[in-house]
């Protein structure tokens, strides 16, 4: 009787079965290291707006809120891009587990390695300077990511607290000036003993947050005034 | 016949390599294997005969087809093993059935090395042990009986056992210290069931 290897490579010649080729597996392959490394730099992305949108906010201004500060650092956290930045570290081990040599590693050290690599390269993204319009696209386009996110858009449009935000739209005289604010009302501003930082050149198109009080109706009278941005 | 005269000293890292060039070759790892993966598949898995040889068939065929997928840093045993485990398990998964009694020989260097890994060398029978290991095997769950078949009955060390079951060692590490406990347990259980019984 025929042994079973005698019976099998009967059928690889009868049938003509062939290896797959080289390279299909070195793809395969490639493409989980691939899509590891894109999961990684999705991370990293995250942590860059997490840190961010922490380095942007004005801690100062929560007692303007009817908040303690830990009620406001609670609302501040940016809990969606935490969440991301947890997802892509769980597809992240999900990619490298699939890889040739990827099961040889514990999930734990995997996570770990990820989640390292996406705070490093996150931070070096932050420090470096990296271009963060998508936060301002997002905040400024789309209702339900202020939902999710709690940005200076939410902070900043408080009049009625004393923290308005917005954009120069017009300059009248060294003590007042127009101001779009984000839902686009019109303000105009007042201006005595404001103090700004040194560095603020005054013009149009300009995106300044303002502590201050409203007296009338949208004429607000600045305290202090800050950049938008303080990058 | 192929076309370089096989050399049985050959390695079979260097069998692979030569199946490469001349498929003539698989012959003889298949030949080299046959037998050790026939009783692998049978240990872990409980099937007849005729269904264990369909299932090696596959995992010869499944390993021709990825052979160039074959890392040469690996041991070659490793890979095949792992072909033939996944394959008995989806053979498994196919006719829906669970792995049954594993009716094997335990001999006694395996007795002996159990019994020792255990730490039951006063407390169970030599003889008794060899009698009833398969039964009692039989009951341990299904992730901890793979561990012992491979650690005990197909000789493997850690890292082969971490390469077929695609598992960290760590992991190996810690079932198979499970797995012990687990049978260590059954085995007293069974004992003292047998003694009372007497």
């Amino acid at each position: 009787m025929a042994s079973v290897s005698e019976k099998t490579f009967k059928t690889i010649q009868d049938k003509h079965i062939v290896p797959q080729p080289k390279w299909q597996i070195v793809l395969r392959n490639h493409i989980f290291w691939l899509l590891f490394g894109l999961s990684v730099i999705i991370g990293a992305l995250a942590v860059s707006i997490v840190l961010f949108i922490l380095s942007e906010r004005d801690w100062d201004v929560y007692r303007y809120l009817d908040k303690s500060l830990a009620e406001y650092i609670m609302i501040s956290i940016p809990y969606l891009w935490l969440f991301i930045l947890i997802l892509f570290a769980l597809s992240s081990y999900y990619y490298f587990k699939n890889t040739s040599k990827g099961y040889r590693y514990d999930m734990s050290a995997i996570l770990m390695a990820s989640f390292s690599a996406s705070i490093l390269i996150g931070t070096i993204l932050f420090f470096g300077g990296i271009d963060f319009r998508l936060q301002e696209i997002l905040a400024d386009n789309f209702p339900f990511y202020n939902n999710l996110v709690y940005t200076d858009e939410d902070v900043w449009d408080s009049a009625e607290r004393g923290l308005l935000g917005g954009e120069v739209i017009e300059i009248r005289g060294s003590d007042q000036f127009i101001l779009r604010d984000m839902e686009g009302g019109m303000w105009s501003i007042g201006m005595v003993s404001t103090s700004w930082p040194e560095k603020l050149i005054f013009q149009r198109g300009l995106r300044i947050k303002i502590i201050g009080h409203p007296t009338e109706d949208h004429i607000f009278f600045a305290n202090t005034i800050r950049s938008w941005s303080g990058r | 016949m192929p076309s370089n005269f096989f050399d049985s000293s050959k390695t079979d890292e260097e069998l692979v390599a030569l199946t490469l060039k001349d498929k003539e070759n698989y012959r003889y790892l298949m030949e080299r294997y046959e037998k050790k993966l026939m009783r692998y598949i049978m240990r872990i898995s409980g099937i007849k005969r005729e269904d264990a040889e369909d299932v090696l068939q596959e995992s010869f065929i499944k390993a021709y087809q990825k052979i160039n997928d074959f890392d040469f840093s690996y041991k070659f045993s490793s890979w095949i093993y792992r072909i033939a485990h996944n394959e008995t398990f989806t053979h498994l998964r196919r006719k829906k059935s669970r792995p049954k009694v594993i009716d094997s020989e335990f001999s006694s260097i395996i007795i002996d090395s159990l019994r020792d890994d255990l730490n039951v060398e006063k407390e169970i029978d030599k003889k008794y042990l060899a009698k009833h290991l398969s039964e009692i095997m039989s009951v341990i769950s299904e992730k901890y009986r793979i561990v012992l078949v491979l650690k005990y009955l197909e000789d493997k060390d850690y890292q082969e056992i971490s390469d077929i079951l695609k598992k960290p060692m760590g992991t190996v590490a810690t079932l198979l210290k499970r797995a012990k406990e687990q049978l260590k347990k059954e085995i007293i259980k069974d004992q003292s069931v047998f003694k009372s019984y007497g």
